[in-house]
């Protein structure tokens, strides 16, 4: 009996604290970054079903697979780059500027998108 | 009136040339010329056939069998086994420079022969008896009535190589073999693919030595050939296609013998004859093919190299040379093999009776392999009693062009959409950034 209102106590304590926490990120998180972390979540997404697709057909159109896959996997991390740099958390004097880190983003998903066209087949 | 002519011109040419495709100049040599009429039967049998026999003695110091790098004679036969030289010039390599250019020696061997024969015979892989040394057999034996001889050395030979290519006549007709024989035994090695057995010994056929005229020795020779394995006749085939017939005994050719069994129902000495003569002179088993046709099956053209994968067609005609005539050739084992190294693709092919026609059309439609590179086509075929056959072509095999690889595909649609979400998924997002006044501040 004691043992069942302490784990209880316990499951009401971590929700809590989850509760705490995505309340905590719904107010005090940026809208852009909140964007970002979207595009991230979906570029997880894709990844993972491509991941899950190709073993379940096969192989076959290998590049395209390897270009689908990648561009997720690139994007992913290219996004994740910004989203540090561009946080206002880490931002102090003799950090880039916001408009240099987002030249920075544009070109590097400039090379990436055209190598994956290329990749596509 | 031109026609008339032409066609006369043809009758008289196929009428005069030898059905032989290497010619029809026979050198036979003799102890002496004047025992050719114990030889008139054959002698008689290869004229029929439109040979023209030069015979001579062995000791003639005038035959030459090539001048000048060509060959005198199409074929010699060697029915002097006491020979120890023939002519004046001729040894060992002036021989094998006459098979080498293409001709085609018949060779009887005896119980006394000399030791040039037995050097010519060990050239081709054919080592006989010691001398003196006789076949006999206790049970399947014939008394000459005209010898006294109480040994049982004329045999009666039954096993015969059953190969249609050389002996058509013994294997279309199954007829029952009864070959006489006399003589000296000898062996090859087995594992030889140019040498072939035609007339071997049965479970009591032996080989034993002649002490005397009448008389056999105890001591058995010291190889002890005996049974199965005791060749009376055998073949060579060279790689250049000449042949060489190996027959144990002078006898068997000569009308004493082959007067003994004349019965058309009997597969006796003269038809065996002609049957062995025929094979060694090229009358039968030769095998003649067109240059294959390689051609792409989709479109019917021939290309100097193909892509990996692509349907092709590949065709060869074959004939086959049989008892004087060209025949369509039928098998079920010609074999074509695409290798680089190592074979990829080995295949028989189809052919489809042609008929009246003179050649059989092998076929196959093949996919060529997923692998580029120089690739052979090749077809070796090596049979007892037929010419050795080797087509070989030399083809590349390309890789697919870099846009001749297929496009839109149903099964990629997924990551097609994926790779553009996520690009649109960056341009929504730069557009964000840049014009947002609520991004970034």
């Amino acid at each position: 009996m004691a043992s069942s209102k302490s784990s209880s106590e316990k499951n009401t304590s971590i929700s809590h604290s989850f509760m705490e926490i995505s309340q905590n990120y719904i107010q005090l998180t940026p809208l852009h970054l909140k964007v970002m972390d979207s595009y991230m979540i979906l570029c997880v997404a894709l990844g993972v079903i491509q991941m899950l697709y190709c073993i379940l057909v096969g192989t076959y159109p290998y590049n395209a697979f390897l270009a689908g896959f990648g561009s997720a996997v690139a994007s992913f991390c290219l996004t994740a780059n910004l989203r540090i740099k561009s946080n206002p958390i880490n931002q102090h004097p003799g950090s880039q500027s916001p408009k240099a880190v987002f030249a920075e983003y544009v070109f590097c998903n400039f090379v990436l998108h055209f190598i994956v066209m290329n990749f596509l087949g | 009136m031109l026609n008339f002519l032409l066609a006369l011109f043809i009758a008289f040419f196929s009428f005069s040339s030898a059905q032989s495709l290497t010619g029809s100049r026979i050198l036979a040599l003799l102890p002496e010329t004047k025992i050719q009429t114990q030889y008139s039967t054959f002698f008689e049998q290869l004229k029929e056939r439109n040979y023209s026999v030069a015979i001579k003695a062995g000791s003639d110091k005038s035959i030459e069998l090539g001048k000048l790098g060509e060959n005198l004679y199409d074929h010699i036969l060697f029915l002097c086994p006491k020979c120890t030289k023939y002519g004046k010039n001729i040894n060992l390599p002036s021989i094998l420079k006459f098979v080498k250019n293409g001709g085609n020696i018949l060779f009887a061997a005896d119980s006394e022969m000399s030791q040039f024969n037995y050097d010519l015979a060990s050239e081709f892989g054919v080592v006989f008896e010691t001398k003196e040394s006789a076949v006999i057999d206790h049970t399947h034996y014939y008394n000459v009535p005209t010898s006294n001889s109480t040994i049982k050395d004329t045999v009666i030979a039954r096993n015969l190589n059953f190969n249609k290519h050389i002996l058509p006549h013994y294997t279309d007709n199954k007829s029952q073999p009864e070959i006489f024989f006399k003589g000296i035994a000898h062996q090859f090695n087995k594992n030889s693919y140019m040498n072939l057995s035609i007339l071997s010994g049965s479970l009591t056929t032996a080989s034993v030595f002649k002490a005397s005229k009448d008389k056999l020795s105890v001591i058995p020779p010291s190889s002890q050939l005996s049974g199965y394995n005791l060749n009376l006749v055998s073949v060579f085939q060279t790689l250049n296609n000449a042949r060489i017939a190996f027959i144990g005994g002078t006898e068997m050719l000569k009308d004493i013998y082959i007067d003994i069994q004349k019965s058309d129902n009997i597969y006796g000495n003269s038809k065996f004859l002609k049957d062995l003569s025929m094979w060694t002179f090229h009358e039968s088993g030769v095998l003649s093919h067109s240059s294959p046709l390689i051609y792409k099956t989709l479109d019917k053209i021939s290309y100097e190299s193909y892509q990996i994968k692509d349907s092709i067609t590949y065709q060869v005609n074959i004939s086959e040379y049989n008892q004087g005539k060209w025949t369509s050739f039928a098998a079920n084992d010609v074999q074509l093999e695409i290798r680089m190294l190592d074979p990829y693709i080995r295949t028989t092919l189809d052919y489809t009776p042609s008929g009246d026609l003179e050649f059989n059309t092998f076929k196959k439609v093949i996919t060529l392999p997923d692998k580029y590179g120089v690739f052979k086509f090749q077809i070796i075929y090596n049979r007892p009693g037929l010419t050795w056959v080797t087509i070989t072509d030399t083809i590349p095999i390309l890789p697919l062009r870099h846009n001749q690889f297929p496009r839109f595909l149903s099964q990629a649609y997924p990551y097609y959409t994926s790779s553009f979400v996520l690009l649109g998924g960056f341009v929504i997002l730069s557009a964000l950034w840049i014009f947002s006044p609520t991004f970034n501040k």
